[in-house]
């Protein structure tokens, strides 16, 4: 699309040249590894099955772990989960592709604007249909925002479970003030429903990037807080680093996607790997861990919080004013004064809420990276306005499944941790 | 045989065929409004223009006749560029009435715009205002807003009605559809023209605002108001029917049906008897009371077991369908043989004329006559109706036509069964009274008075009470000794087909959407 300032790479694309992004390996506050306790448990006693959940004050999400418990030491674990199955995918096929999005809000509902983002993404790419410059910018916006109080979640919860209860309210403190931000936008914290197929529900606010900046600045005054209060904290070090390890092949071969995945020092980020919107105009960091444990995952978090930052700040930069939405009437509502004034207005919008946006017959996986990792839509159409068959791949499904090989052998007092570096979000696995 | 191509694909059709029925042979969809395969040719309202390498203009699809060697584009720039401006032409004067407009939802102008346009308007002036709701008719209703003059209506009084009550008066944007001086759009078909308004501008009197259409659930089945057995779609909501409509079948109705049948489902939703009745004759007096299905069943059975056969007599209708017949012949042939039969029903002298109506104004005469003619039972008329040396009659039906002189001779009769649907005279007299399903109740066959067998389907979920005349029938039989068990009326029509010889070869199954035109062998 023409008529816009020369932005950094405006030409990169799928096919065009590398993306700006590099990756960073990250630097650690522990030195050698510690020795497990495990090795050293000599008090072997009677084995011991404990439920865990599935309404545990701990378990940030209702799922239950069947331990199997040799003293405090973790001999097998059966995880279950299930407990918050709400049946999105069947429900997208009575719903149009429009009345998917407020489920998709309720999948990871800590960073719902990333599903919003994810959904219209998949339906558009099955519908051949590009987006006006300036919604991709807005887009990315909120994805990253999201991202944000997503990253803040897992950190300050992570804190909390050890003891840390100052830093969870500082990441609690950062995530409302960026909801806020949400909130002003969207009209709601976490339903946020905000994008339409073909566009979105409205166009930023007017102020909105004077509120970002306050924001960004509350937020990373409180992030420095944390990171002081945490990352080099011994007790904090201590609790994290070496506990819940998992190497990067069995990152890979479980289907690990997002900070769990780089954390093990695998490069692999969708929005480089596959740039969608204009991620390949924007330059960041992709960071990348070491050995894959709850250390390498919080300190993957707490950059690409600063990261995101970035982002937002580049896209701000590069968006200039514009439509939002795309000028199909087969796909985007007419604006209402159309609706209510012409008859050409109100029969596209007739159409389009008692059929829906006819997506033409076949299937398509729209992917983007998500808080957790690669959240994909799988969607096949019968060319009518509803999705004949939709498969949502959470995140957070595929790295549930390497929770057992990272927490047998270890202490119990570590199932915790490990079990919130994982971010299990609940609405999102059991979908 | 000319043979040409259409967006590249070839076909050879018949001499004198038209682009778009090539192209209706291929599957490539050509918009139209003005066109209706059962009426002329008008070409005017531009819909179907396509490109052809015969002509420099674009032509109208549904006029133009294919040439050997023709190249057809349905669907160049060209022609993208004629249907949007062709629709932006259509909707310059359309009213914004979609959300109080009866049409909405099965409107194909909204269909057309959406698929073939979808532009933004680019009036800037006040549009031309014309009538609203200006009555034409008994049962139909003029918006001329909304008309976009495709003249179908007009046509299809001329050519199919053959009463010419409509024209197009006035020029230009002036133009409207009205009816001649003095005239009003009142001959016995005009429904059909609400049927073929490709949008909401003739609406009918007795489905405007009732039912928004997309609320409506719709079965294929038949028009029960003549020997004619048109097909048409029962549309109901909330389990009430909401309207008939004719659909196409070239062997029945072709595209239509009469106003008659069209609004002769409102005599079916007041007035309906769905409890079983027994009257009683205790110390207390007479009185009438609701029972269970099989109480009453018990006490017909009694009565008719009381009597000798020969002391009972059998009212039948050619209301019932193929396979009620059947089982009430069946009856008739096992524990009632030797049953005196007659032959009630409505009349058979009804209007007639040469387009649809028929005379004899039940649905299943023929039918009715073919599976009872190994019998050997035709019936006497119910008009000579005795009570001499009968203890018991049993009625099917309760919408027999006869003089009250027959219901005083029926009602000397000292045991009453009657099958029927409504609180009437019938009800009144039955000692005992069992609730009988409606024809869009119940599924079956009907023969028309051509012998084509159709299938009727249930489109209204009956009360739990009501049973078909042919269940009434298998269970008294059941009760007096025959064998009859049939599950379902397939289960009849398939005993039907071996038991009798004009039914012989049909296949109950095949009597779907495609060969709802089925003939009867030799009836």
């Amino acid at each position: 699309m023409g008529g816009h300032a020369p932005a950094p790479a405006s030409k990169a694309g799928p096919s065009g040249p590398p993306p700006l992004a590099k990756s960073t390996r990250l630097m650690r506050a522990d030195a050698e590894p510690l020795k497990h306790e495990a090795e050293h448990n000599i008090f072997h006693s009677e084995l011991m099955t404990v439920a865990m959940g599935p309404s545990h004050p701990a378990t940030h999400g209702t799922m239950q772990m069947m331990l199997t418990l040799d003293g405090e030491t973790i001999v097998d674990v059966d995880v279950k989960i299930g407990y918050l199955h709400r049946g999105f995918e069947k429900m997208s096929e009575v719903a149009t592709y429009n009345q998917v999005i407020p489920y998709a809000d309720r999948l990871n509902y800590v960073s719902p604007l990333c599903n919003n983002v994810g959904w219209v993404l998949a339906v558009e790419k099955a519908l051949g249909l590009d987006v006006p410059d300036r919604c991709k910018y807005i887009r990315m916006i909120v994805c990253e925002m999201s991202r944000i109080t997503d990253h803040l979640t897992a950190i300050g919860a992570g804190a909390l479970e050890l003891g840390g209860f100052t830093p969870f309210l500082y990441a609690i403190q950062g995530r409302e003030a960026l909801w806020d931000v949400v909130e002003e936008l969207t009209g709601a914290r976490m339903t946020t429903s905000y994008t339409r197929v073909g566009g979105l529900r409205h166009d930023l606010y007017a102020d909105f990037e004077k509120r970002y900046r306050e924001t960004r600045a509350e937020v990373e005054k409180l992030l420095r807080d944390c990171d002081k209060l945490l990352t080099k904290n011994r007790i904090f070090v201590d609790r994290m680093a070496n506990v819940g390890v998992i190497g990067a092949e069995d990152a890979i071969d479980f289907g690990f996607t997002g900070p769990c995945l780089r954390s093990t020092g695998v490069d692999y980020d969708v929005r480089v790997a596959a740039p969608y919107l204009h991620y390949s105009r924007v330059q960041f960091d992709v960071p990348v861990g070491h050995k894959g444990d709850n250390y390498d995952r919080y300190l993957c978090r707490m950059e690409e919080i600063h990261q995101s930052f970035k982002i937002i700040d580049q896209c701000l930069a590069q968006m200039e004013p514009g439509p939002i939405n795309s000028p199909d009437w087969n796909v985007v509502l007419p604006p209402k004064e159309q609706v209510y004034n012409t008859i050409e207005g109100m029969i596209a919008h007739f159409k389009l809420i008692m059929e829906g946006v006819k997506v033409p017959a076949g299937e398509v996986y729209g992917y983007t990276e998500a808080g957790n990792g690669e959240l994909g839509f799988y969607i096949v159409s019968d060319g009518s306005g509803r999705p004949w068959r939709v498969k949502c791949r959470p995140p957070c499904f595929a790295i549930m499944q390497g929770l057992k090989p990272m927490i047998v052998g270890s202490s119990m007092a570590d199932i915790i941790p490990t079990f919130d570096t994982i971010n299990m979000i609940g609405g999102e696995i059991d979908r | 045989m000319p043979t040409l191509k259409i967006d590249g694909r070839e076909v050879t059709v018949d001499n004198g065929r038209t682009i778009l029925q090539a192209a209706e042979a291929l599957g490539i969809e050509v918009p139209t409004f003005c066109y209706h395969p059962g009426l002329s040719i008008a070409a005017n309202c531009r819909m179907c223009l396509v490109d052809t390498n015969k002509s420099p203009k674009p032509v109208p699809a549904c006029h133009a006749q294919v040439m050997d060697g023709m190249e057809v584009h349905t669907q160049s720039e060209r022609i993208k560029r004629t249907r949007s401006a062709v629709l932006e032409f259509i909707l310059l004067n359309h009213p914004v009435d979609c959300p109080i407009c009866d049409q909405a939802g099965e409107c194909v102008l909204q269909d057309h715009y959406f698929k073939y346009s979808a532009q933004p308007s680019r009036l800037f002036h006040r549009k031309q205002h014309k009538s609203k709701a200006k009555v034409l008719g008994p049962d139909v209703i003029l918006d001329a807003e909304r008309c976009i003059l495709c003249t179908r209506c007009v046509r299809f009084c001329d050519e199919v009605a053959k009463q010419s009550q409509l024209d197009v008066v006035n020029r230009g944007e002036h133009s409207e559809i009205t009816t001649f001086p003095g005239m009003q759009l009142d001959n016995p078909y005009a429904g059909n023209t609400v049927d073929i308004c490709p949008v909401g501008a003739l609406t009918s009197l007795h489905f405007r605002f009732k039912t928004r259409v997309w609320f409506l659930q719709t079965e294929k089945s038949v028009c029960p108001e003549c020997a004619r057995g048109c097909t048409i779609r029962i549309d109901t909501f909330e389990n009430t029917v909401r309207r008939y409509k004719p659909h196409h079948n070239a062997k029945v109705n072709g595209y239509w049906m009469c106003d008659e049948g069209r609004v002769s489902f409102q005599d079916y939703l007041e007035g309906r008897m769905e409890g079983p009745t027994v009257l009683d004759f205790g110390p207390n007096g007479t009185r009438r009371f609701a029972t269970a299905t099989q109480r009453a069943l018990d006490e017909a059975t009694r009565a008719l077991a009381a009597s000798d056969a020969k002391r009972v007599a059998v009212v039948v209708t050619p209301w019932l369908t193929n396979e009620d017949a059947y089982v009430v012949g069946e009856l008739l042939k096992g524990p009632l043989a030797g049953a005196k039969v007659y032959r009630g029903g409505r009349t058979t002298s009804g209007t007639q004329d040469d387009i649809l109506r028929r005379a004899d104004k039940n649905p299943n005469a023929k039918g009715l006559d073919a599976v009872w003619s190994r019998l050997g039972l035709t019936g006497a008329p119910l008009a000579a109706f005795s009570a001499v040396n009968t203890d018991t009659v049993l009625i099917f039906g309760d919408n027999h036509m006869v003089g009250n002189e027959t219901l005083v001779e029926l009602e000397k009769v000292p045991n009453r069964i009657v099958i029927g649907a409504f609180k009437n005279a019938f009800w009144d007299m039955a000692t005992v009274f069992l609730p009988a399903r409606l024809h869009w109740e119940k599924d079956g066959t009907f023969t028309n008075f051509e012998g084509v067998v159709q299938r009727l389907r249930r489109a209204v979920k009956p009360a739990p009470t009501a049973k078909s005349d042919g269940w009434y029938a298998m269970k008294l039989g059941q009760a007096l000794g025959a064998r009859l068990d049939f599950a379902t009326p397939r289960d009849i029509f398939v005993a039907m087909t071996s038991g009798v010889s004009a039914f012989a070869g049909i296949e109950y199954d095949a009597l779907g959407d495609a060969s709802h035109t089925t003939l009867m062998g030799a009836a």
